[in-house]
């Protein structure tokens, strides 16, 4: 488990703190999605999550230790931590894509290289490959630490929609006994795949199970987002009666499933 | 009122020059008292802690250059060891690139790169009598600043990512980390450099280019406050000359 308390960050060259408070519990087996307007200081939330910057107050604790109780306990959390960072560039300092994923050599590189369509790109620099293709290589890199804990910075931005598909996948898979940590802006990926939303604003970090904020969409307006189109389509499908009444999807899939099946049920017609 | 760039850019030069002409050890003792006095005067609190947070940086180059100096006799040693001999002058480079390394990063604090760019281009533009009215040197000086910005957080960044990757590679050697270390200043230095190639495509996109006359010269002028810091800056020359010739 992962446990924020009391934190709170300064940023250098300003005089107060980003935010009132932050305290919050994160278990593993999950997918938490981290949103928040622009500004809010997500990206700060997750660099102090992976332990490398410090706190301006209070402190995380993994499996009940604070991480900056010493050197030795920063360390060995950061062996749990696999970072995506927003700009993968910073991730790369070797000469080729397949120095970069054989600097941890793991059984399933093959297996990784394949699923992610690395197979063309590894003889390539990698400060030569496109944002996508930097993603996806950002993603394989630490994927193959095995992290117990891996955060991922708009993990999907710049991928096509095949490869967006597949990296969702691989992340749900990946939550078996992992935590999973996510910022994105995209509110209909963050509803379809996250297990917990986690809404960042000034005052702190407020979590709700995403099947609360399917029920509650109120709830973005109140952090400052906009409602998912998802959302908004459901609620005008149930309030003209072609949806039953206190049905929630989380996806536009979902709601052509349940129109289909409503389709088939009242024999063709709606 | 504020200072022209001139003024600060002049200040920082001519304090680095002068300080290189220094031989006795009460001379840098003022011209730190001064800095001192105009870093508690004119800088902010958050000013005053991005300079001091940079404390490493500044004396890790002169201390580079000290152990360097350590075995080489430049003059009479003061004290000495083995192979390791400490001399006057070491000790007087060590005090000068630590004081060179300080003005400069308080000239970057107090000075935007624009109005860098600016003082630089109005410098040029005086120095040929009006007849210099492009865009190229103070678009230089833009994009080299930002390459410098870049370098600066990109260090930073790459070294924590490195961190957190080798994190796991415990049975490496340490020679194999240090050579590995020194490697990174390869991806800084070619993610600032990008950084730098998109700061010139957005002054290009702009209509910043080195024949453009987008910057008014003729506007930039001196007030009181830079004429007064000119004749601090002409009596500390003048007092040190007296001080030195008579005592």
């Amino acid at each position: 488990m992962l446990e924020i308390k009391h934190l709170n960050y300064q940023p250098p060259q300003k005089s107060h703190f980003l935010w009132q408070d932050i305290s919050v519990r994160l278990q593993t087996n999950k997918i938490y999605g981290l949103v928040g307007v622009n500004g809010v200081g997500k990206s700060t939330l997750l660099n102090l999550l992976s332990g490398l910057t410090l706190p301006s107050a209070g402190d995380i604790y993994w499996q009940q230790q604070p991480i900056h109780q010493s050197k030795t306990a920063l360390r060995q959390y950061l062996t749990q931590v696999g970072y995506c960072l927003q700009d993968a560039d910073h991730l790369f300092f070797k000469q080729t894509v397949r120095e970069e994923l054989e600097y941890h050599l793991q059984a399933d590189l093959q297996s990784i290289i394949e699923l992610l369509q690395l197979q063309p790109l590894l003889e390539r620099s990698p400060f030569e490959l496109s944002g996508g293709q930097k993603k996806r290589l950002g993603l394989a890199i630490m994927l193959l630490r095995k992290p117990q804990i891996l955060l991922g910075d708009e993990i999907t931005a710049g991928l096509d929609a095949h490869f967006q598909k597949v990296v969702l996948s691989l992340l749900q898979s990946y939550r078996d006994q992992h935590l999973v940590v996510l910022v994105t802006h995209n509110l209909e990926e963050a509803l379809q795949m996250c297990d917990e939303l986690l809404f960042l604003d000034k005052q702190g970090l407020h979590n709700y199970p995403t099947a609360q904020v399917v029920q509650q969409p109120e709830l973005f307006a109140q952090f400052g987002l906009l409602k998912p189109t998802s959302l908004h389509i459901c609620q005008q499908l149930i309030a003209a009666g072609l949806l039953p009444a206190a049905t929630y999807y989380r996806s536009n899939k979902e709601i052509a499933q349940a129109l289909a099946a409503q389709w088939d049920k009242d024999a063709h017609t709606l | 009122m504020k200072l022209d760039g001139r003024t600060k850019l002049i200040t920082c030069i001519f304090l680095t020059l002068f300080m290189f002409s220094f031989h006795y050890y009460w001379q840098y003792g003022v011209i730190i008292g001064l800095f001192v006095i105009i870093v508690t005067t004119t800088f902010s609190a958050e000013q005053r802690q991005q300079l001091l947070q940079h404390w490493k940086l500044v004396t890790f180059l002169p201390s580079l250059n000290l152990f360097a100096n350590l075995f080489f006799v430049n003059g009479p040693v003061l004290w000495s060891w083995g192979w390791l001999h400490l001399t006057n002058l070491d000790l007087q480079i060590f005090i000068r690139i630590a004081l060179l390394l300080m003005f400069a990063l308080a000239l970057t604090i107090k000075t935007t790169p624009q109005e860098l760019a600016l003082s630089v281009g109005k410098i040029f533009h005086s120095v040929s009598l009006g007849r210099y009215n492009g865009a190229g040197v103070p678009l230089v000086i833009i994009i080299m600043v930002a390459f410098i910005n870049e370098f600066q957080a990109t260090f930073v960044t790459v070294q924590q990512a490195y961190k957190l990757r080798s994190s796991s590679s415990s049975n490496q050697r340490g020679w194999q980390r240090v050579k590995e270390y020194a490697f990174l200043l390869q991806p800084i230095i070619l993610i600032s450099m990008k950084k730098a190639d998109q700061v010139a495509d957005a002054l290009i996109a702009k209509g910043y280019h080195h024949n453009s006359s987008l910057f008014d010269y003729q506007a930039i002028k001196y007030h009181v406050m830079d004429i007064m810091v000119y004749l601090v800056l002409i009596l500390i020359f003048v007092g040190n000359w007296y001080l030195v010739k008579h005592f």
